[in-house]
């Protein structure tokens, strides 16, 4: 009876112990932070990552936990983890449109209660039209990362060798590109995969007129894909296709790095791209390029030379269940400081990133820079006082009106479509998310 | 067999982690995919009843309409390639001496390459603005046949297709190889003595006999065509628009690009059916000739 009491006891005992241990050792509180840095792929990853493990080392009283997924995987991931309720803490993502899900259901915090405990992060230092691209019914749902304003370059090896004036005008931008394709060299790289980086190029033509200004900015509320803008600029991008000014191949040429590793190559007279791709230029490359203005279209209502594709692009978003959680919340401070903070500004002073943060930016020495290509873009840029116009993607308020007007993108790029078949494709496909 | 019958119960006790396992991992998901297929669902708000509607948007939508002309296309092609050539190039290989081993690792050696890998290598060879195929063309005076291969609508989905086949033809050159090489060599010196010579044998003796094993190949072809993603959403995103894209990729880009998990279900649940008729199409098929043979 008294080894039968014994043995229970033990086992109780035991059991407790179990229960009981992990509670009264101050275990780490793990913060999952999904992001797109991979360890050893670039030395962006590689100083966002310095900062991360800097942020471990001064606060072991919580675990933070990478959770590291590159480029648009991003969306899967984190629809997949919301639909399992099993979000992370805080996420890399897009601004705009993309937001709009994660908006309406609840699953972002309002950004106004992390900033009410940020020490670093005022609302004064982003500009009010940076909020806006994350803002959802008056509540700002995640806190805007980087300006990315695009760049066009040329090639003044190619152009030297063919004696040839970089185009200011539509009609010269036709006629270098037909002295380069009797010479076999490709006039642009503008393929088109996914809608990389051709639906920015058509933004950019769209945007040169006032109905395609004020229809991009509107889109997102008036559905409407038929103003002028937009119909024109498809016209001229119909034109480019048929006269040769893309790579033949758009899709295979298509996508971020396919098509400046085409430009790499040498064969190409000219560069469209992003800051995001600026890491990849060689030293050469950047020598070897001259950023010039897009061509100004025959009927065009504002002049290129003083605008290009350019907004908030990503965001940070905060899960705000997790907020809520009051062991997580310091954490949660800590880590969206070092995010939207220490790390904008180390990348920033990389030349790998331009921050939406003015206070971010007034500590970059510009001198400093080692990214050539970052300081050679920013310094025109300056110069000739570029602003950033809207982008279209951005202002589709639906994943699925994202994918289809890049897909129709493609399609147009490809000749597998027209003009008028591209503009009647996209607003079919506003016209079924009106009628939803 | 006594023991079996005296304790009834063991036979539930040995059966049910096989049971509940194979009901967690598969019954569970096709019967929550049927469910989700009648709802709409962005995965995050909850999924509202939407009854057949998903179906029926499917079933009028001109993309999917492309998508399932293109994976019956893919099917026919992988079955006449893959099986047709299969059976040959696994006859060559059943006859040679010399080389043997060498050629039938040849033949393997694409299967087990990454499929990213194989898809990636071909975007570069198809690369009709840098890439070889091009080039070769024209250096051997057929300019004329120059293409773009990845953005002609017309013949996009057959650049994509092409290593998709390169790719699994090996997997069922040897699966064959093994069926001929299970076969007694007493019927086949049987029919050589007879005067029976090699296209005799092959189509007489051998392809009969090894009947059982194409219609394994046929089986794994079909569920494969229906669910091939790898190549075409790597090579193209299944574009441009949907006119290189498998029913597997459509799936996908419905699901995770839209957001629509419920028209992602649909397709999925037309998927599992299609596969499951076809299969057993061709199962009766089999059936019916092993027993006029």
């Amino acid at each position: 009876m008294n080894i039968r009491r014994s043995f229970t006891f033990t086992v109780l005992g035991l059991l407790a112990m179990a229960v009981l241990l992990p509670n009264l050792s101050a275990a780490p509180v793990k913060i999952r932070i999904a992001h797109m840095w991979q360890e050893g792929a670039s030395a962006e990853a590689d100083a966002a990552l310095a900062v991360l493990k800097k942020l471990q080392a001064a606060h072991p009283e919580f675990e933070f936990v990478s959770e590291v997924v590159v480029g648009d995987e991003m969306r899967n991931k984190i629809r997949v983890d919301v639909a399992a309720n099993n979000a992370p803490d805080l996420w890399q993502f897009w601004a705009g449109g993309v937001l709009t899900d994660y908006a309406n259901a609840g699953v972002l915090l309002d950004i106004s209660k992390y900033l009410a405990k940020s020490k670093v992060v005022k609302k004064a230092d982003i500009a009010d039209s940076s909020w806006a691209t994350c803002t959802f019914n008056a509540t700002i749902r995640a806190v805007p990362r980087n300006l990315a304003l695009g760049v066009f370059l040329a090639n003044k090896t190619l152009f030297k060798k063919y004696n040839l004036k970089y185009p200011k005008t539509w009609a010269e931008f036709l006629a270098v590109g037909k002295t380069f394709r009797a010479n076999g060299v490709i006039p642009t790289n503008i393929g088109s995969k996914g809608g990389n980086p051709s639906h920015f190029w058509y933004g950019d033509l769209v945007c040169q007129y006032t109905s395609g200004l004020a229809g991009t900015a509107n889109l997102s509320t008036k559905l409407d894909f038929t103003a002028p803008g937009f119909v024109k600029a498809a016209k001229y991008c119909q034109q480019m296709a048929e006269a040769g000014m893309f790579p033949d191949d758009p899709m295979a040429n298509g996508d971020w790095a396919p098509s400046i590793a085409l430009y790499a190559q040498g064969n190409v007279a000219m560069c469209y791209t992003f800051p995001w791709m600026y890491g990849v230029f060689t030293p050469e490359m950047i020598e070897n390029s001259e950023v010039i203005q897009l061509p100004k279209l025959p009927d065009a209502e504002r002049d290129p030379a003083t605008f290009i594709q350019g907004t908030v692009n990503d965001a940070y978003c905060i899960n705000a269940k997790s907020f809520d959680d009051a062991k997580k919340q310091a954490g949660i401070v800590l880590a969206m400081d070092a995010l939207t903070y220490d790390i904008s500004l180390s990348l920033a002073q990389m030349g790998n990133m331009v921050s939406v943060n003015n206070a971010v930016m007034a500590k970059v020495d510009l001198a400093k820079i080692p990214n050539k290509m970052m300081v050679k873009a920013t310094q025109y840029n300056l110069k000739n006082k570029i602003s950033g116009s809207p982008m279209i993607w951005q202002q589709l308020p639906d994943n699925k009106l994202q994918f289809d007007y890049q897909s129709a993108v493609d399609e147009l790029w490809s000749k597998s479509i027209n003009s008028t078949e591209f503009i009647a494709k996209v607003q079919a496909s506003l016209n079924e998310f009106k009628k939803k | 067999m006594n023991i079996l019958r005296k304790f009834r119960w063991a036979f539930f006790v040995f059966v049910a982690p096989s049971f509940l396992i194979y009901t967690y991992l598969v019954i569970f998901p096709i019967v929550s995919s049927m469910a989700y297929s009648l709802t709409k669902w962005n995965a995050i708000s909850p999924a509202v009843f939407v009854g057949l509607n998903n179906y029926e948007a499917l079933f009028k939508s001109k993309d999917f309409a492309i998508v399932m002309t293109n994976t019956w296309i893919g099917l026919g092609l992988a079955l006449v390639i893959q099986v047709g050539f299969g059976l040959l190039i696994s006859f060559l290989l059943y006859q040679t001496k010399a080389g043997y081993r060498a050629f039938r690792a040849m033949a393997f050696l694409p299967v087990v390459l990454a499929p990213a890998a194989v898809a990636l290598m071909f975007v570069l060879i198809f690369n009709s603005d840098i890439g070889p195929v091009n080039k070769i063309l024209e250096s051997i005076g057929l300019s004329g046949l120059k293409r773009n291969w990845l953005s002609d609508k017309d013949i996009v989905f057959y650049t994509v297709l092409s290593p998709m086949i390169y790719q699994f033809i090996g997997l069922y050159v040897i699966v064959l190889l093994a069926g001929m090489q299970s076969i007694p060599p007493e019927i086949l010196e049987s029919s050589a003595i007879d005067g029976a010579g090699s296209f005799r044998t092959f189509t007489m003796i051998i392809v009969p006999m090894i009947w059982d094993i194409i219609f394994i190949c046929v089986t794994l072809i079909t569920a494969g065509s229906f669910k091939a993603f790898e190549h075409s959403y790597l090579m193209t995103w299944g574009g441009p628009g949907v006119r290189s894209a498998f029913l597997g990729v459509y799936m996908y880009l419905r699901t995770f690009i839209d957001a629509n998990f419920g028209l992602g279900c649909a397709i999925g649940m037309v998927i599992l059916f299609i596969s499951l008729a076809v299969t057993m199409i061709f199962r009766a098929v089999v059936r019916r000739l092993d027993y006029q043979s």
